[in-house]
């Protein structure tokens, strides 16, 4: 069993009787509030996609299915392609299988692809990634207390929040569990 | 779906306003049911039941008004023997006993998490979403009770507009009811219940405020937060429960219970609050206010005071409003810390006052708007009814 919080994109779960992967997952806090976990999931048995949200300390029931190593290779228009480091079998997956993994690929990443019954269904990100901001309005220097936060475009295209004091081109690492920024990095 | 019966789960945390919206919750669902709907509310604690409800007794398990309270041992003790209600209610998130939720997964039709109550916008996007629990029968949705149509809205019950249009009818009754012996005619009349603070810059405003001023202070902290402050400043103590400075008449109130709080503020002219269910209430009698929030860590409290400052202004923004930014930056600057202290704060009530007959008019026509479109235990019936 794990908490609610601790499942990301590609996480696999059941829930009843029935197997589901995480495809996107979206941490949501307030106040008192219980932090909630908001997923979008498919289900691994009839392909189903559906919305659904959950206390963050909610028990889950993790189940481990199959992963392999596997590396980004391109996009066909139809398939993203991946290809099996050990075997260089080719593996393909839709957009909708990807989710949140689609915020972070590019070619020559490593990840890991998640099969079910043999069927490859989901990708799992590695929890950190490092990537560079191509886009961010200019900081203020002086502050360094990492509260005050605004948008950054990585190179994927995807935007994430960071503190005031990171500038352009700089490489930063990510917590791919809730897509929040973790620290700035030399590269 | 009919309910033919309705189990709420709460957990106190502290203080009253998580008890407070589940008791009012219980009664109105009552009010509106009556004997076709059979409602338990089962609680981890009765400390503050106890205190808002006269008729409750220390006793594990109790019939009051038609409606059943029993604690979480009483359940746990006896889960064997029980059947789940139809629908039931989590308020809070909090964790429903797990040998009752396995029986309730086979025989209950819907469980409601009801969460407290927020203005950010995200709250409009998991509102009513489903929570899958893989269970053969029972559905979970969360419900996020919040400031705009598309939420949950808040506790508008009927019992508490009753009240208001009694007291209001009868207020010269209601007035010698909870002021006897002051000469309250002609004064402005305040409550003020909150956490620990510095009043000084209140007290300093009253002084300054041209009016003769009386404040009701309620609850322990309040009062405590007064004496700390009578330390400081020179104070005529008349008894032990009423103080005089200059043109401000303080007088600490008794524990009152919730029927006797909302005739209290619907008397006076202006309140402050503190917390959730106080703070709607505080809305609903179309007062002005000013909100004490349940602070959090990481000033994350701020976020809520900000996503209630946003929804109030879009709806009062159509009118030119010139007062509402110093009133709204007043609510920030009341609740702009870390801890609840004595330490002296940034706020400033000057133009609270200065303002009060325009902030009247608009807490009226916010109330209006609460209680036609944000009314929670509407929404929430309906949503059990056509499901």
């Amino acid at each position: 069993m794990k908490n609610a919080q601790e499942l990301r994109a590609g996480s696999t779960v059941r829930i009843g009787n029935e197997p589901y992967v995480i495809l996107k997952a979206e941490y949501n806090k307030s106040g008192r509030n219980s932090a909630m976990m908001k997923y979008k999931m498919k289900n691994l048995l009839n392909g189903n996609i559906s919305d659904s949200i959950y206390k963050a300390d909610d028990k889950m029931d993790d189940i481990r299915l199959d992963k392999v190593k596997a590396v980004y290779s391109y996009n066909d228009g139809d398939f993203y392609v991946f290809s099996n480091p050990e075997t260089w079998d080719q593996i393909e997956l839709k957009d909708e299988d990807l989710g949140d993994a689609l915020n972070y690929l590019e070619e020559g990443m490593e990840l890991e692809v998640v099969y079910y019954e043999s069927t490859p269904v989901a990708v799992e990100l590695p929890t950190f990634v490092e990537r560079q901001i191509t886009y961010t309005e200019p900081g203020l220097r002086g502050d360094t207390s990492g509260k005050v936060m605004k948008s950054a475009k990585i190179n994927t295209g995807f935007e994430i929040q960071v503190p005031l004091f990171v500038e352009q081109d700089e490489w930063i690492k990510i917590d791919t569990r809730s897509n929040e920024y973790v620290e700035r990095i030399k590269r | 779906m009919l309910i033919g019966s309705l189990d709420i789960f709460c957990e106190i945390i502290d203080n009253y306003g998580d008890i407070g919206v589940v008791y009012r919750l219980a009664k109105e669902m009552k009010k509106i049911h009556g004997d076709e709907v059979k409602i338990r509310v089962v609680l981890n604690r009765l400390d503050e039941f106890l205190k808002i409800n006269k008729k409750a007794k220390n006793i594990e398990c109790q019939e009051i008004d038609d409606i059943i309270y029993m604690t979480e041992d009483f359940l746990a003790k006896n889960v064997c023997t029980f059947s789940p209600a139809n629908v039931i209610i989590e308020a809070f998130g909090c964790n429903v006993l797990g040998e009752y939720l396995e029986k309730a997964k086979e025989q209950s039709s819907i469980l409601i998490n009801l969460e407290y109550l927020s203005g950010e916008e995200w709250i409009e996007d998991v509102h009513l979403m489903e929570s899958q629990m893989g269970a053969p029968k029972l559905k979970k949705y969360f419900f996020m009770p919040g400031f705009t149509e598309k939420t949950g809205g808040v506790i508008v019950d009927s019992l508490f507009l009753e009240r208001k249009n009694k007291v209001l009818s009868n207020k010269e009754i209601y007035l010698e009811k909870y002021l006897k012996g002051l000469d309250y005619k002609d004064m402005l009349l305040g409550t003020v219940f909150s956490y620990e603070k510095n009043f000084f810059p209140l007290v300093d405003a009253l002084i300054n405020n041209g009016k003769q001023n009386c404040l009701l202070i309620l609850g322990e902290k309040s009062q405590i937060s007064f004496l700390e402050l009578f330390k400081k400043i020179d104070v005529v103590k008349l008894d032990d429960e009423t103080y005089n400075i200059k043109n401000i008449t303080i007088k600490f109130m008794p524990f009152l219970e919730q029927e006797e709080y909302e005739e209290l503020i619907n008397i006076v002219d202006y309140n402050f609050v503190r917390g959730e269910d106080s703070f709607i209430r505080a809305l609903l009698t179309g007062k002005p206010f000013v909100w004490h929030i349940y602070l959090q860590e990481e000033l994350a409290h701020m976020d809520k005071i900000e996503g209630f400052i946003d929804r109030f202004k879009e709806v009062l923004k159509k009118e030119d409003i010139d007062f509402l930014e110093e009133y709204t930056k007043l609510l920030k600057d009341y609740n702009f810390r870390e801890s609840n202290s004595f330490e002296i704060g940034s706020e400033n009530f000057n133009d609270f006052f200065k303002n009060f007959e325009e902030i009247k008019k608009f807490s009226e026509k916010y109330s209006e708007f609460i209680i036609s479109k944000c009314n929670l235990i509407d929404k929430l019936n309906r949503f059990i009814l056509k499901y």
